[in-house]
């Protein structure tokens, strides 16, 4: 669907704005119906989203590093929905609209922990975000990630399921679509796992 | 029909190659939108690319010409394109009025259009101007600045004007910056030295493309001598907002006292400094008719008129609002630190003061983008005459070699001018355009985008700060602090601790040493920004590892804290660990009733009654009363802790547990029968107390029951400026100073809010003072003097304290100026109440005096 406003092309600046919803938000919006009223509401909800945290970095960092763009009302850490730990993103709150964009444009891709942290605004923030919504408890992300990530809980992706250890035949797809769920399918960890040498290098 | 092509069904017909597009059919746009999308960015990067200028401005300019008038919405594109590239980034204004001035000579009726187009902004500003209810966005720079940067643009067009109409208009803003500047005698008038040093500063720019134009020399010799005659120049010295409170490393120059000297001496002499800065684009000029007229005379507001804006403090724009208070320049790469020679054009030539404005604009009103603004103010030089700047990334070591080679050569570099203007705009007094946040970000972008060249350049001004510590005003300490470590934090914190380890070893064991002070506070700032203590540990030499002890007092004193509740009982300083709550350890008598208290927090707030809570209270009471010295504190003590033990995963589980246990708190202090004031003294010291090891947190959790109303933000002073034994952590522990800022700053946010807190600091720090100076024993007429390399600690140490104490005040007056404007005559009898010091009382009085001013 078209976006209104968010779709126009602008010229009255000589350079991209990047207090502006990000491409994933916009491709949500398309696909949703009230996708433009959320992204209205992303602009004005003082809510921002915090993405590509390690799951070590705390709070009281959040705060440390945001508050020097605006005061924060309050910050909520995501978190595994079984385990509620961190899981790597959180959303900060702050007093007024304005200190959210602010942070969106001066914040984006710094450092907190030595990992670049991605932000995007936010329409607000409602009780059960807070959860991961992955099938293990965790991100999305975290489960469509091949490579090791110290700071992420390592692989997500278990050994078998990992491209090139897979027995069954995907056809280099990057994608799986049956993500792992812990527990479930235990059995149909073939007998020689520990045998099986990880021959995945990532990058490769 | 046969068939049907059109209904064969493509999905069930296995063996029939799919060849439909796998994406959505897209939107087909108009092609003048198309033409617009690809066109209009090539004029936003006209002149980035130096090989391909020349083509571009033939291929542009003959688009233009052709595609103009054939429809609207190209049209609206291209000006609103041209206006946004002339206000946001004026390095690149002389290829756009070359280009303009190209496609002038091909359709006249287009380069009219351009022309007054930005004349009819230039206008709206001018009207803009005199509008209270103009609301701005955060990128806004001020309709004073937009009419500079048009008025710069117009200038550059002057082959294409009519000479008279163009003179006129620099006539008219020079007659109204006069008549504003005379509006009062005495005093300065912010506005009017804005628009002469901004309309004095584009003249230069006449001549870009009208270099031999003796007409023109001759009015412009005239406007000059004209304004030079009436414009009296006021000289105005506001110590409030001086960046050093003692021992300038430099003598800052004034802009409006600098401005004419600079057009001066760039114009004489046949304009031959002129031509050596601006670039020679008259290879790719076509001639001009030079008889493009206005479509209509300015309409420029009178001096009346603007008088109650005159004071550009009514936030309509960024750089507008830096006239508010004398503009200085501002200097971090002074010559002879490295070398006998200056690596950031001097602010005292014409070229200076053009580059700081131009890097001024362009940060200022891109602040939307910072990657992009990152990318223009290292690449200013593109736009200027080769030669000017060494090649980029040249090392200082280099730099010296080719000097003592050539001593002609030059030795500026790009990299220190960018840097430099961009840490004036963070060491700016009073007020900051932009959340820090912006200012922090961008030189780190900077620096990501050529560690190499840019770190170094960095650590310079690490080392400058470093050295000028001791005279740097308070604010400034803060945020250098800021700064280094967010830098720190996205380079690895690595950092060439060895070369501060003399002054460590040297005052280590001092508490008011502005050096040790500043590296203690920085790498507990650093430990707080990330959650592996090792990357700092390991970042420091052997001399600093002791400082990674965060404890905001020494254990004795935590162990004295805790020994201060009982009588005929020895507190086991053992047992005092971090994240753990003493009261609850196994050698604690009634460990297990403590922990009552704590379950009693973890419980629902509705399955629980107060009354549980009373219960537990008396039976500890009632049993283990005769150990305790004062039960009211203990009571209140026990429950703050237990408070922030149960929320000490994080702030908001700290949060919300206190928020839970409001009403229940309120309850039993109503019942302890003692005074507000202790009460809340023993709330913040209990939580900054369980917090030793992490006193922000400490400091966060005591904010959560500010807004919680449990204590009040003068008790919260009041006890961040306490004094022990000579050692007052309010004056030198930054997140004891932060807190002191937010608190404040809060308060000021609020409208209604009376000024006692205000007050009540500013009477606290200047008994401070003053008790340090009756200490040292200073002549009451004599300024104290930190005396350097003195034997005597003592007296280096109580003399920091007596600077830090003043620097405090002097920040506070400054920072809450409009608070304390209104309680003039009682802080002046404060501080003839409080301090006896002569001399004190004079500096105090006179900062006291410039606060109408700010």
């Amino acid at each position: 669907m078209s976006l209104a406003e968010f779709d126009d092309i602008h010229y009255e600046h000589s350079t991209s704005r990047l207090d502006v919803p990000s491409n994933y938000l916009m491709k949500k919006a398309r696909r949703n119906p009230n996708g433009l009223d959320e992204l209205r509401k992303s602009m004005r909800s003082a809510t921002i989203y915090v993405g590509n945290l390690s799951f070590y970095t705390s709070e009281e960092q959040i705060y440390e590093l945001f508050s020097k763009s605006g005061t924060i009302k309050r910050i909520i850490m995501g978190l595994d929905r079984f385990k509620f730990t961190p899981c790597g993103f959180c959303f900060v709150i702050y007093t007024t609209p304005e200190e959210a964009l602010n942070a969106v444009k001066y914040l984006s891709e710094m450092k907190l922990d030595d990992r670049n942290i991605s932000l995007d605004l936010d329409p607000g923030f409602e009780d059960g975000r807070q959860f991961g919504r992955g099938k293990s408890g965790g991100q999305v992300s975290d489960e469509l990630r091949f490579e090791f990530d110290a700071s992420r809980g390592g692989f997500t992706v278990p050994l078998v399921d990992r491209i090139g250890t897979n027995h069954t035949h995907n056809f280099g797809a990057r994608r799986v679509r049956d993500t792992y769920i812990p527990g479930q399918d235990q059995e149909e960890v073939p007998e020689d796992e520990d045998e099986e040498p990880d021959n995945y290098v990532p990058g490769e | 029909m046969v068939g049907g092509k059109r209904s064969r069904n493509f999905d069930e017909d296995d063996g029939y190659r799919d060849f439909r597009p796998r994406m959505p059919k897209r939107q087909r746009i108009p092609p003048v939108v198309q033409l617009c999308k690809e066109m209009m960015p090539d004029i936003r990067t006209l002149g980035e690319s130096i090989k391909a200028f020349e083509e571009d401005i033939k291929f542009l300019s003959e688009a233009i010409a052709n595609e103009f008038g054939n429809e609207e919405y190209f049209q609206e594109a291209l000006f609103k394109t041209i206006n946004a590239v002339v206000v946001e980034q004026p390095h690149k204004q002389p290829a756009i009025a070359l280009l303009t001035m190209v496609v002038n000579a091909a359709n006249p009726v287009a380069g009219k259009s351009i022309l007054n187009y930005i004349f009819d902004k230039m206008q709206g500003w001018c009207t803009d101007s005199i509008n209270s209810d103009l609301e701005v966005t955060s990128s806004e720079t001020g309709p004073w600045n937009k009419i500079k940067l048009l008025l710069r643009f117009l200038s550059l067009l002057s082959p294409m004007v009519e000479e008279d109409e163009l003179i006129l208009l620099y006539q008219r803003l020079f007659d109204l910056s006069v008549n504003l500047n005379n509006l009062h005698s005495e005093k300065r008038n912010p506005l009017s030295e804005a628009i002469y040093c901004n309309t004095l500063l584009n003249i230069p720019y006449l001549f870009y493309f009208s270099r031999g134009n003796e007409s023109l020399r001759g009015k412009v010799a005239e406007l000059i001598s004209n304004v030079e005659s009436s414009y009296v120049v006021k000289h105005t010295n506001l110590s409030l907002i001086k960046e050093y409170n003692t021992n300038s490393p430099y003598e800052s120059v004034q802009w409006v006292s600098a401005v004419l000297p600079n057009v001066k001496r760039v114009l004489a002499n046949d304009m031959q400094q002129l031509f050596e800065l601006f670039p020679d684009y008259s290879g790719m000029m076509k001639p001009q008719p030079g008889n493009q007229g206005f479509n209509d005379p300015l309409n420029l507001p009178s001096a009346e008129q603007l008088e109650s804006f005159s004071g550009l403090d009514r936030g309509i724009g960024s750089i507008d609002g830096m006239w508010k208070v004398p503009r200085y320049s501002y200097r971090v790469y002074l010559p002879n630190q490295v070398g006998e020679f200056e690596t950031v054009v001097p602010f005292t030539t014409y070229g200076g003061m053009l580059f700081e404005d131009i890097i001024i604009d362009i940060v200022e009103s891109m602040e939307f983008n910072r990657k992009e603004v990152a990318k223009q103010v290292v690449t200013l030089d593109l736009f200027f005459k080769p030669g000017i700047f060494t090649e980029p990334g040249q090392s200082i070591a280099q730099l010296i070699a080719l000097h003592e080679e050539n001593p002609i050569i030059t030795t500026y570099k790009i990299e220190d001018l960018a840097i430099e203007k961009i840490l004036s705009m963070i060491f700016k007094l009073p007020t900051v355009s932009h959340p820090f946040a912006y200012f922090y970000t961008l030189l780190v972008e900077i620096c990501q985008n050529s560690p190499k060249a840019i770190a170094p350049v960095f650590g310079r001004a690490f080392r400058y700060f470093f050295n000028s510590l001791d005279g740097l005003d308070l604010e400034l300490k803060l945020r250098y602090l800021d700064w280094f470590s967010i830098q720190m934090s996205n380079f690895n914190f690595s950092w060439k601790w060895n070369e501060w380890e003399e002054e460590s070893i040297k005052y280590h064991d001092t508490f008011y040493s502005p050096k040790v002070t500043f590296m203690r506070n920085l790498i507990r700032k650093e430990l707080r920004l990330t959650s592996s203590r090792a990357d700092v540990e390991e970042s420091l030499t052997d001399e600093f590892k002791s400082y990674t002890d965060s404890s905001f007092v020494p254990r004795s004193d935590l162990v004295n804290y805790y020994q201060s509740f009982f009588k005929d009982f020895q507190v086991d300083p053992n047992f005092l660990k971090d994240n753990t709550m003493y009261f609850t350890q196994a050698c604690f008598p009634f460990n297990e009733l403590v922990q009552d208290v704590i379950n009693y927090f973890h419980k629902q707030p509705l399955d629980r009654n107060v009354s549980e809570l009373l219960t537990i209270f008396e039976e500890i009471q009632k049993t283990y009363g005769g150990i305790i010295v004062d039960f009211n504190k203990f009571v209140v003590t026990i429950l703050l802790q237990a408070l922030t033990f149960s929320g000490n995963r994080s702030l908001s589980h700290a949060n919300k547990y206190i928020g839970d246990s409001q009403n229940d708190l309120a309850e039993i202090f109503t019942k302890l029968e003692i005074d507000q004031d202790s009460k809340e003294r023993w709330i913040v010291e209990a939580i900054i107390r369980y917090w030793n090891n992490n006193s922000q947190n400490g400091y966060l959790i005591v904010d959560t029951c500010k807004n919680f109303e449990l204590v009040s933000a003068k008790s919260i002073l009041n006890f961040s400026f306490l004094e022990d034994r000579g050692r007052n952590w309010g004056l030198v522990d930054a997140t004891s100073i932060e807190s002191t800022f937010r608190t404040l700053t809060e308060l000021s946010l609020r409208r209604d809010a009376s000024v006692e807190t205000f007050v009540f600091l500013f009477e606290r720090l200047s008994e401070i003072a003053s008790q340090t100076v009756k200490e040292l024993g200073t002549a009451p007429d004599a300024a104290v003097i930190v005396p350097e390399d003195s034997g005597d600690i003592t007296k280096l140490e109580l003399s920091w304290k007596y600077e830090s104490c003043l620097g405090f005040i002097k920040s506070i007056l400054r920072k809450y100026a409009d608070e304390y404007a209104t309680s003039i005559d009682q802080l002046n009898a404060l501080l003839k109440e409080k301090v006896s010091h002569e001399k004190t009382k004079e500096i105090v009085a006179n900062w006291l005096s410039e606060l109408q001013q700010l």
